[in-house]
Order: structure tokens, then sequence, then C-alpha cells
């Protein structure tokens, strides 16, 4: 689609696309400090199994493995993201029938033809069910696993995302005859990132910390897909949320409380990670200065990821500049929402309603227990307020999928 | 005529491309795979002749391997690879999830060089951007790449794992070593995943020359000889030369799609070697299953079920390489608790 009609503002799409990250969700130590489920539970992968076929029954589109080929938490209290994304794929493969299952693998740490292979293999594994949630691999972790001393330039990087996406979906297309080729995800937030989207995803994770933030991003996602000479329809965004759930919205607040088992430094040095800036260096309870933002946005612009940034960034502004309460608001690097399955469903189909997103790739604590309870009080009001469907069209299945 | 006695040899089986592309969408090789006639199955091993086999369809063993074990309960397999076309860390991680989900029953085979690389699709690639994802293949290349996995396969020590509620520890992190390899591959480390349930999975080499039988007889559990190498020959005293530790050696018998197994005059036990991977590289599923069907049944005798595929080998617990190694986090390293 070309011309003016293309870049009109997007219409929110009544239907929300939810799939559910699991990338960190064993992580949460709560999965294991219960004591009822050994860590067999997690490393035969019969955990994500078990949260898969729930999030299948509630009808959401697709889990979401999110990756880095690298330990860079400390697993002394949580379970890092171990597994390697395309096996445990196709370990979730063989426990579901229906739901989408998407894998997020670099083009910067990855063989070209190694992953178009596996990503072939899986599709058929699944009959049509994957998406390639593609990368570049924004932390420094994992350079010192491939023997990298200089990290690629960004520009760099992105052209050979290009290249490499280009070549996976010719692969894919040549040696699926009867299957779709895996859906493109896009998960960066940096200028080049949301080109990339425009070019070639369908679906654009991202993280987006306030609503108008949201809405300016989605509409540049739109963009990019209109100056490529695409449908805008055809790329759904859908940001990151937690969602913490309680009977009531105090409840609610009181568990995500108590939950929340890190500490300020903690969470300061997860950003950190994700920016591969140094904070420390700010008083938090001071709010920055002009100079301030320059300074670190010069020194993402190095390395750590600019998208989450430019979120962050907006959010600490709507917080007076100040990095302790944005801190204890952010929680992690996406947005999050505490309350009743009332408040969380009103918080989906506000952002709907408002064009700031098609969906959510959905977070939660307290696994697989807090999705049981998601499907069972949370889906159905989204279904009653008309913006969930009972079989939604947005999922990737084939025609023949009743196995 | 049966040319051996069971007790005598073991079998393994390799599988092709296409052959594994039909035990995913076929239960008929379900049994033959659980089997204790074999000591293990060897998932595309076409990938580490020169030619893939068929019509030149590659599959991902890896992920082949765990499909079929989704629905035939865990299996003993190995997936092959070659440090040529992937690199070490991505190879490591791999066979270590694997070998998880197969509660220590997983392995990697390695080669020289990559016989599914450029198949099936004919538009070359682009470059890698990390130079380290492709290398020139070669005996040195093979064998840093096998150190260094084992390295990273016991960068979480054995114990490295706690997951105790009552002192809210879940990994020991002082027991996570930093691997610092230094070869011709250069890799950090750790891994992600703490120690298998057999310690490291069963790391194994198809063999064609003396040259890659002395390297791999120092570091790998497992030398697979190709039909036809040179290198069989006085295998037993090139092994005897170079293994660290004690290893399993197979040598592959090609079979036609039609052979009873106990007739074949091949079928004995060829002098330095612990057993035969029977590979059958134009037959069809229904075939090799006829073909394993004429195998005798396993080893008798034992007093209990092996636990993992290296109990089965008889294979010893690695010695650890890693004794000396710096701690990969401080102790006052954070972790970012909950779901991100």
């Amino acid at each position: 689609m070309t011309g003016s009609s293309a870049l009109r503002p997007g219409r929110a799409r009544r239907q929300a696309v939810l799939n559910l990250n699991l990338g960190g969700a064993a992580a949460d130590p709560q999965l294991w400090l219960t004591g009822d489920r050994p860590a067999e539970y997690l490393l035969t992968g019969r955990f994500y199994q078990d949260v898969a076929r729930i999030a299948e029954r509630g009808l959401l589109n697709a889990v979401f493995f999110a990756d880095v080929p690298a330990l860079w938490t400390n697993p002394q209290r949580s379970f890092p993201q171990a597994m390697e994304p395309t096996v445990l794929a196709a370990r979730v493969a063989g426990a579901t029938a229906r739901i989408g299952i998407v894998v997020t693998l670099s083009t910067t740490y990855s063989n070209p033809e190694e992953l178009a292979r596996s990503l072939v293999s899986l599709q058929q594994v699944s009959r049509g069910r994957m998406g390639w949630n593609a990368v570049t691999t924004a932390q420094s972790g994992p350079m010192g696993n491939f023997g990298v001393d200089q990290y690629p330039p960004r520009s760099a990087r992105y052209l050979h995302a290009d290249e490499f996406i280009s070549f996976v979906q010719r692969y894919c297309a040549d040696a699926l005859a009867d299957l779709p080729t895996p859906e493109v995800y896009q998960a960066g937030g940096s200028s080049e990132g949301i080109d990339l989207a425009g070019k070639h995803a369908t679906r654009v994770f991202c993280s987006v910390l306030a609503k108008e933030f949201a809405k300016q991003y989605r509409e540049n996602v739109r963009h990019a897909a209109a100056r490529h000479g695409r449908n805008p329809d055809q790329i759904l965004v859908l940001p990151g949320l937690g969602v913490h759930l309680g009977c009531t919205d105090e409840e609610a607040r009181q568990r995500y409380r108590q939950s929340r088992t890190s500490s300020w430094a903690g969470r300061l040095e997860h950003f950190e990670s994700l920016l591969d800036t140094d904070l420390s260096r700010f008083d938090p309870a001071v709010p920055l200065s002009e100079g301030d933002y320059e300074a670190i946005t010069a020194s993402v612009e190095r390395g750590g990821s600019l998208g989450f940034w430019a979120s962050l960034q907006a959010a600490i502004r709507e917080n007076g500049g100040r990095l302790d309460r944005t801190l204890e608001i952010v929680g992690s690097n996406h947005r999050q929402v505490v309350g009743s399955p009332r408040t969380v469903a009103n918080l989906i189909g506000d952002w709907l309603g408002d064009g700031a997103a098609d969906g959510f790739n959905l977070s939660l604590p307290n696994l697989p227990h807090d999705l049981e309870w998601f499907v069972a009080e949370v889906v159905p009001l989204l279904q009653a307020d008309g913006i969930y469907e009972s079989l939604t069209a947005e999922r990737p299945i084939t025609d023949d999928d009743s196995g | 005529m049966t040319h051996y006695r069971r007790e005598d040899l073991s079998f393994a089986l390799g599988l092709t491309a296409p052959q594994v592309s039909a035990a995913v969408r076929s239960a008929d090789l379900d049994e033959q795979l659980r089997s204790d006639a074999l000591d293990f199955t060897v998932f595309g091993i076409d990938r580490l002749w020169t030619r893939p086999a068929g019509d030149g369809t590659a599959v991902d063993p890896f992920v082949a391997a765990v499909a079929v074990s989704n629905r035939a309960g865990p299996l003993r397999v190995l997936g092959t690879g070659s440090p040529a076309t992937d690199h070490p860390y991505n190879l490591s991680r791999r066979a270590a999830s694997v070998d998880h989900f197969l509660a220590g029953n997983g392995g990697l085979v390695l080669a020289e060089s990559d016989g599914y690389r450029g198949v099936p699709s004919t538009r070359p690639p682009p470059a890698p951007l990390t130079p380290s994802l492709i290398s020139t293949p070669g005996v040195a290349t093979t064998a840093d790449a096998a150190l260094a996995m084992v390295r990273l396969w016991q960068s979480w020590a054995d114990d490295a794992l706690v997951a105790d509620p009552a002192t809210r520890s879940f990994a020991d992190a002082s027991k996570i070593r930093r691997v610092d390899h230094r070869g011709l591959f250069s890799i950090d480390g750790p891994s992600t995943l703490p120690a298998s349930p057999q310690g490291t999975p069963v790391l194994g080499w198809y063999v064609r020359s003396r040259e890659e039988v002395a390297a791999a007889a120092a570091v790998t559990d497992l030398l697979l000889f190709a039909t036809g190498g040179r290198a069989g020959r006085r295998a037993r005293g090139l092994i005897r030369t170079w293994a660290l530790a004690p290893i399993r050696s197979y040598l592959e018998l090609r079979l036609d799609a039609t052979a009873r197994i106990t007739d074949h005059s091949a079928v004995r036990r060829p002098a330095g070697f612990d057993g035969l991977l029977l590979t059958f590289p134009s037959a069809s599923l229904t075939e090799i299953v006829a073909a394993l069907r004429t195998l005798p049944a396993g080893p008798a005798g034992r007093l209990s079920a092996p636990r993992t595929l290296r109990e089965r080998l008889g294979l010893p617990w690695r010695a650890d390489l890693l004794q000396d190694a710096a701690p990969a986090f401080s102790a006052t390293d954070h972790t970012p608790a909950g779901p991100r």
C-alpha cells in the first residue's frame, strides 16, 4: 500500500493479540522457592510445556522466548535464560497443537544457514506455528563467548541483519513448499530497528513504558512499513507488559511489593546492562539534567539498547527526572500493570483503543499459577469487552491444526 | 549364518537427513530407537559424510531429536555438527539443552567439515558478521572446538545447582566458573546451563584419518570410524596411545536396504572396535526397521538399567578441566529478579 492512506494514524485493532513472554519466566524465584517443583521441572522442559498448554487454552497467540547467548546474570537466586531456544521450541511444539512459538535468534551470533535450517525444521515439527524474533543482540555479554573484541557498529549490525533476514526468508520459502514461512518479529527500538521492522516484520515486540510514547512508536513503525511499500496494518506492535494480578487492586499492590525480591541496586544494575552504561554516578534522588541525558545517550549509542533508552528516558522525564522514582514504578524493562483482573483488562483495552498497541507480550510472575488466573479471569473480561476473540484470527496456525 | 556373539559386539545406528525427517513424521522406528539392542542413534549421520544423502534435504538434528523424543520418550541420541560452520558456543548449548531434555542421554558427534553446508539452498548466505562463526575445516579446528565445548559443559560444577528453598539459593555462584578458552576459538563462558545428569554430554568425532584419531582420542568420549577411512587399521593402538581416559570406538558399516544384519559377512567384531555403527544410505524407514529386527536383544545380565548414555557406554565421568578456574561471578553481583 502506498500513498497518504497508508500514513493515516493507525486504527486500533479491536482484537488484542496476546503473547506470553517465557524468556525470563523461569527467572522468577517463586518458581522454585515453593519447593514443590524441583530443578528438573525446568531443565527437562516440562515447565515450559505446562505453561504453553495453559496459554493455548487461554487462546493466546504465541509463547515467546527471549534469549541472549550468554550467562549474563548471576543465577544465585534464579534460573537463567538457559535453554537454547530452537530445541526449547521443539520441546514446546510437541506439547501443543495450536499456539504459536516465537524464538529469539541473533543475526550477529548465528550462522545464517544454521539458523534457517533450524527454522525450517521447527516449522515442519510445529506444522507452521513458528515465529522468529530477529535481533542483532545489543548486549555486550555474548561478545566474549564469540571472540569479539570490538562490537560492530549499529549501522553495520542492521545492514547485516537486513541481508540475513532476506536470506533466511528465501531459504524458508524454498524449503517449505506446503507451509508458510515463519513470521518475523523485530524487537529493536532504535531508528535502524524500526526501519528493519518496517521492511521485514509482521510483529514488533518493544519496550514502551508510557502510553504517549507507545502511540508515537507505533506510528513510527507503521510509517516505516509504508516507506517499504507495505500495508501498515500488516505489522502489529506488541509492547511488553508485566501483569501482577490480585483479587482487588490493593491486594495486587501488596503481592507486587512482596514479590519484588530484587534490591534497588539490583534493578539499577539490570538497566545498566541493558544500556551498557554506568548509571551509578548519578544521584538517584536528584533530577537528571539535560547534560546528563545527553551523556547517557552518547554512552548508549556505543553499544546499549537505544530503543530501551528512548522509552526509559520518557518514563524518567514523566517522573521528574528522578531515577529512584522511575525504578520504583518501572520495575523491569517493560510497563507493569498491578491490579485486579478488571484493572488489567481495562489497561489492555485502553491502549488498544488509543492506538498505542495492537496487543501485548505478557510477562506474569508465579507461573503457571498466575497464567491460570489470567486465563480464568482476565480473558473472559476481554472477550466480554469485545476486544479478544474466542478464536483469534491472528493465530499463526494452519487449517488442519486439530491435532 | 551368524558371525558374531552378541555379548561381544555393540550396535549403534546412523540416520540420514531424509530418514530423520521420516522419523519425525512417523512412529515406525520408535520401537527400535528405544530398543536396548542399539547403544545410541546418530541423527544426521550424512552431515558427517562428504555429501548428504537423498535429495539434499537437510534437517536440524537437534530439533528432530527433541521432536522424536517428545513422542517416543527419552531416547539415546547424538546430534551432529561441525565447528567449520557453527560456533562451539552455539553447538555446545544446543547439545547440552537436548541432553537435559533426554535426562542425560544425549550428545554430539563432530566432523571436520559440514556435509550440509550449502544444502539445499543454491543462494549463497551473507558472510557472518562475527568471523568465528565460520572456520577453516581441519583437525586443529575440530580439536579446539571439542576442548572448548567440554570446558563449557563443565563451567557449572556438578554441585553448582542447589535449588534450596531453605537458603533461597538456586545456584552456588562460586561454583560457576569462567572458561577462558584461548585457542583457535576464544570463549569466555560460562555456559547458560547447569551440568548434565551425566556430567557432560557424550562427545564423539567422526574420523577418517590417523591424524584425526590422535586428536580425537585426547578429547572425546567416542570415535566413529568412517567406512573406508584410512584410520581403521591399527585403531586400537592409536587409541591406546592417545586416549587420556577410556573411550568407545565404532566402525561404520554401510548396508543396503535389504540387509539382514545377522547374515552380513562384515558383522563380526572388528579388531580394535567396540561396536558397529550401522548406516543405510538409501533405505526407507520400513527397510531399516526390518533390518534392525534381525538384531538380537542387548546385553543381558545387567543388575540395573543404565540411567544415562555415559553409564550405558561404560564411559567415566570426565575429569574436571576447570578445577583452578576463576568464578564467573563475584559474591556481590546482583541478580535482577522476577519476570522480565
